[in-house]
């Protein structure tokens, strides 16, 4: 194996530079990522695609030959691309964006060659991919193949494709060395015939020729299957639409109920290695305060999620790896592809409504990066729990009465804006994903590896500490020094009420812009601005700014009387029209810095930054329009 | 006759796929092409359904199970 020094899609292995490329290329479900996880082990991280929100595994697999930098492409059916996803496959094959593979494995599911045939034969048509590609097809799937009546052997495949060709077990690990000696083998010679050019046509010949001659040993007559037998059940709606509904609500208690222990448990670690840690810091006082109610809090924040998104990552690897997901995406088809999308969608956007950050995590299992970018920028749009505590306390400040009402009506405001939000993102920004009918191959059900989505679990959350956590620990900062600096009154740093600080004087300066809605008040205008942190301390920040600004005793008692107060003067006596705005606002609004972080391991920076100014722009303008609307009523 | 009218656990031959563009390029790939031995297994919501080719099996929607024209051996 020749060593080269260059950076394939998803480049980023520095540390293996000069080392050889071997990319792993094959359909879905085909068990390139298990392989992959195998011959890594840890030794892997996940990318995005240079230029692209696609996510790319590289990793190390260390050969008896010598160490290779492993690419786990996406899933393709085809090179000739029609998916973001399939457009950095086909260029991590083809070194369209620059030097190419030095080894291409083409991971064919032997229970489905005909289909993982046509994959190589564009592969194999003249000028598709370098002449210093070696080609080599790792076989796959061999018992379940077996069981089925296929009697192929990488041997006679071999033999027929005038290619290297080795049985591996994705799950054990099973052949890969014999995948490595293939890397560094002499070819067996390209006396077979290869596709006369890279036209479907000629490719669909070429895999018509190497069927027929590989004969029943590769196509077997249609046998009923176990999976057949379940899928008799699941793909009906009756049974089908109540056991994705209890699939969601396991998925929502994971996220939710499940996780809150641990959550709360790291949220008391934080606490009490901060209580450790503030009095023996040296120098001032404020020192100690950026330190532990700064960045310990940031990274405690990123911890506190890591359990939460291991748990629903793991939960949602399981289900796509078992082959469910796609009878999912059969049974509620109907209801979102006029969106462009696919069933798989209503798992995320479920999700959402639980944490809206491991809902993003789950949008991995859309099979289009156009779909992942839609589905992600209205998830910050399915109302999770934390802003349950700001409807109920608005709500019961501004319509006691009909508090039920108000919340529930936020709950459907949410379900609406998520639609309406896609189906414009669908004719605007996301124009290219068209509308397009159901054509999906359903993979035969199996067992998950546990190893290898172990693996992937590892991977995915240390890429959320690296890429979203930075966003989060930094973000705390700005907010303790603007909470810690005083602007007015003669107080020390970081030991300032909350009216004085920059914090107040910030909020005091956006007020005004929330005039429209009705709500021209610093407590409200602060409190929106924390919630940026985390929706859950909104109701927290309102009550320490009402602490501050008025001691008990001098005015109203209770919370909800204060902000009920505060809102009947800054909306000129419609206080109701104002809370319902405020409501819309807190659904609407920028989401809270964790998902914001998410969006920008998914989606970039820039993706993440516009979406978050768009949330903004959509709340303002609702928000107006409700509080100008109410106030007339 | 088309794809939509073949009864479960009949075995047709597919005589001609009507599906343009990126969607039928995707049949195609998926081994729905003309000649393919196909059978369905399973009918499934809104008339969706599954159609084997060996050992494979492909969902397919209503309509578009109305465009891949069939003849029964």
């Amino acid at each position: 194996m020749t060593a080269s020094c260059h950076d394939a899609p998803g480049s980023g292995g520095t540390a293996l530079a000069g080392a050889p490329v071997v990319v792993l290329l094959g359909n879905p479900n085909a068990g390139k990522s298990t392989l992959f996880n195998s011959a890594t082990g840890a030794r892997q991280h996940v990318v995005n695609a240079p230029g692209t929100t696609v996510e790319v595994a590289e990793g190390t697999w260390r050969t008896p030959h010598g160490t290779v930098r492993l690419i786990d492409a996406p899933g393709t059916y085809s090179l000739v691309a029609r998916s973001p996803d399939e457009i950095v496959a086909a260029h991590a094959a083809t070194g369209a964006d620059g030097p190419a593979p030095d080894a291409l494995v083409v991971v064919a599911d032997a229970t489905t060659l005909p289909r993982a045939l046509v994959l190589l034969g564009q592969v194999l048509a003249p000028g598709a991919v370098s002449d210093r590609t070696r080609v080599v097809v790792a076989l796959t799937m061999l018992d379940a193949a077996r069981a089925q009546g296929v009697t192929l052997d990488a041997t006679a495949l071999s033999g027929v494709l005038g290619l290297p060709v080795v049985g591996v077990d994705p799950r054990s690990g099973a052949g890969l060395d014999a995948l490595a000696d293939m890397l560094v083998a002499d070819s067996p010679g390209t006396a077979a015939p290869r596709p006369a050019s890279d036209d479907a046509a000629d490719v669909f010949a070429w895999t018509a020729t190497v069927v027929d001659v590989l004969g029943d040993a590769t196509a077997p007559r249609v046998r009923t299957t176990l999976s057949d037998h379940v899928d008799a059940a699941l793909l009906r709606p009756w049974v089908g639409l109540p056991v994705f509904g209890l699939v969601l609500w396991a998925l929502l208690w994971l996220a939710t109920t499940a996780t809150a222990p641990v959550m709360d448990g790291v949220g008391r670690l934080v606490t009490w290695l901060g209580e450790l840690i503030r009095p023996v810091v040296p120098g001032p006082a404020w020192v100690g305060g950026l330190l532990v109610d700064g960045v310990l809090q940031g990274v405690g924040t990123v911890l506190s999620f890591l359990p939460l998104l291991a748990i629903v990552f793991g939960a949602i690897a399981v289900l796509e790896d078992s082959g469910y997901l796609a009878r999912v995406a059969v049974v509620t088809d109907r209801a979102v592809r006029r969106l462009g999308l696919d069933g798989r969608a209503v798992l995320p956007l479920v999700l959402g409504f639980g944490c809206n950050v491991p809902a993003l995590t789950a949008t991995r299992t859309l099979p289009n990066a156009r779909a992942r970018l839609l589905v992600g920028l209205v998830i910050p749009w399915t109302t999770c729990p934390a802003r349950l505590t700001v409807y109920l306390l608005v709500a019961t400040a501004v319509a006691p009465e009909h508090a039920a009402i108000v919340v529930a009506a936020a709950y459907l405001a949410s379900v609406v804006l998520v639609v309406g939000g896609a189906w414009v993102l669908q004719r605007t920004l996301v124009r290219d994903l068209v509308p397009e009918g159901l054509v999906l191959a359903l993979p035969a059900y199996h067992r998950p590896g546990l190893r290898a989505t172990a693996r992937s679990i590892g991977a995915r959350c240390a890429s959320f500490v690296r890429r979203a956590g930075s966003v989060i620990v930094a973000t705390l900062v700005v907010l303790w020094v603007l909470l810690a600096v005083p602007t007015t009154g003669s107080h020390a740093v970081g030991n300032v009420p909350v009216a004085d600080s920059a914090y107040g004087a910030v909020a005091h300066g956006l007020a005004p812009a929330l005039a429209p809605a009705g709500l021209d008040d610093w407590h409200v205008a602060g409190a929106l601005v924390t919630g940026v942190v985390a929706k859950e301390v909104v109701v927290g920040a309102l009550a320490q700014a009402y602490a501050v600004d008025e001691p008990a005793g001098a005015g109203p008692s209770t919370l909800t009387e204060h902000l009920s107060a505060s809102l009947e003067v800054s909306s000129g006596g419609a206080a109701t029209a104002a809370g319902i705005a405020l409501v819309v606002f807190v659904l609407a609004y920028t989401p809270c810095i964790a998902t914001i972080g998410e969006q920008r391991r998914l989606f970039g920076t820039r993706i993440a930054v516009l979406a978050a100014l768009g949330q903004l722009a959509v709340a303002w303008t609702l928000a107006v329009l409700v509080f100008q609307c109410g106030r007339l009523l | 006759m088309t794809l939509a009218l073949l009864p479960v656990g009949l075995d047709a031959v597919v005589a001609h796929v009507n599906v343009d563009g990126p969607l039928g390029a995707r049949l195609a790939e998926l081994g729905l092409r003309p000649g393919a031995h196909v059978r369905t297994t399973h009918t499934a919501a809104a008339g969706a359904r599954v159609v084997a080719l060996g050992a494979d099996r492909i969902a397919l929607d209503q309509a578009t199970c109305g465009r891949v024209q069939i003849s029964l051996p």
